[in-house]
């Protein structure tokens, strides 16, 4: 079933600092969206908006036309991936699973071999890339309509992004992806929408060569 | 709010497992209101106790709350569950107390 997020009218200001002027954005099912923009931009900020954690001056969040105040209160709507680990590290992956996946979908999830080798260790046991990709599976396999992941690539080793990229892969298909990370080459392979934000306004764009165009990326950085 | 928990199994295992996450802050002012001030343990270990916890998880695991947040659980009820879990207690131990001072 087609599912459209839209955000619409974000606005926020640090002091005197304006980060996010009138964004809108809109995500449906099968969409991947590269959120794109230089550090400090406000991409974090705008999933927490979107998430409904950060609360700013201004913003109008809706799922299929319907308004939502808190959206990660919302059953089934929102799963969002943080920059920093956030599964507490003195849970067992097991118990973690349990306690965030629909109890029919654990055990297909279990048979993962990654994840097999380490159901029994306590999350805060696990290495920098196991531990990613477990936040990142969990997050792709939580009840929710739409995926938001902050920097799902970062500080981890190659073999690790490809096992992020298939899951995000599999996963885009019935549900809408938001992403954002500045492993650039890595988000363009697997978004189907590019998303820029400079100097507090997002926009599309058409395509990956207006990254150039728009300042993000340097000549030749695409090759 | 106590309906709401005691139909949802699983985030009554959230909430549980937020507590023990923070068992040794209640402890310790468990501890301190018995040995310092027996007769504030209830105020203690129900009011001031959870202003503790809250200062331990936000220099401890401030982005632990995302995954209590990606279970649409939020800290406001995390919060709610541990003042009622450490409410409990202190009234369990004033009824024990109560007993045992009764039956000399």
């Amino acid at each position: 079933m087609m599912h459209v997020l839209e955000v619409d009218s974000v606005n926020i200001q640090f002091g005197s600092r304006r980060l996010l002027s009138d964004i809108y954005l809109d995500c449906k099912t099968g969409d991947t969206i590269g959120i794109f923009g230089r550090n400090g931009c406000g991409k974090s900020t705008l999933l927490k908006i979107i998430f409904g954690t950060e609360i700013p001056q201004f913003k109008v969040v809706h799922l299929d036309s319907k308004f939502l105040k808190t959206p990660f209160l919302e059953s089934s709507v929102i799963s969002f991936l943080t920059q920093d680990d956030f599964i507490p590290p003195n849970l067992t992956v097991e118990k973690a699973i349990k306690l965030s996946i629909r109890k029919e979908e654990v055990h297909s999830f279990i048979q993962d071999p990654i994840i097999e080798k380490i159901k029994k260790q306590k999350v805060g046991n696990l290495s920098g890339g196991e531990r990613k990709y477990l936040h990142v599976k969990l997050v792709l396999n939580q009840d929710s309509k739409f995926c938001l992941l902050d920097e799902p690539f970062n500080g981890i080793a190659p073999i690790a992004i490809d096992w992020i990229k298939n899951l995000i892969k599999i996963k885009s298909k019935e549900k809408g992806i938001m992403i954002t990370d500045h492993n650039y080459r890595n988000v363009l392979e697997i978004s189907n929408r590019i998303y820029l934000i400079k100097e507090g306004y997002g926009r599309f764009l058409n395509n990956k060569e207006e990254l150039i165009q728009f300042g993000y990326l340097n000549e030749g950085m695409l090759d | 709010m106590l309906v709401f928990i005691i139909m949802n199994t699983k985030k009554l295992i959230l909430f549980w497992e937020f507590y023990k996450s923070n068992f040794m802050v209640t402890l310790a002012c468990f501890l301190f209101s018995f040995f310092m001030c027996p007769q504030y343990l209830g105020l203690f270990l129900s009011l001031f106790s959870i202003v503790f916890i809250y200062i331990h998880k936000e220099f401890s695991g401030k982005n632990e709350y995302y995954f209590y947040y990606n279970n649409q659980v939020s800290k406001k009820q995390l919060f709610f569950f541990c003042f009622l879990a450490n409410t409990l207690i202190s009234l369990f131990y004033f009824l024990i107390y109560d007993a045992c001072i009764g039956s000399r």
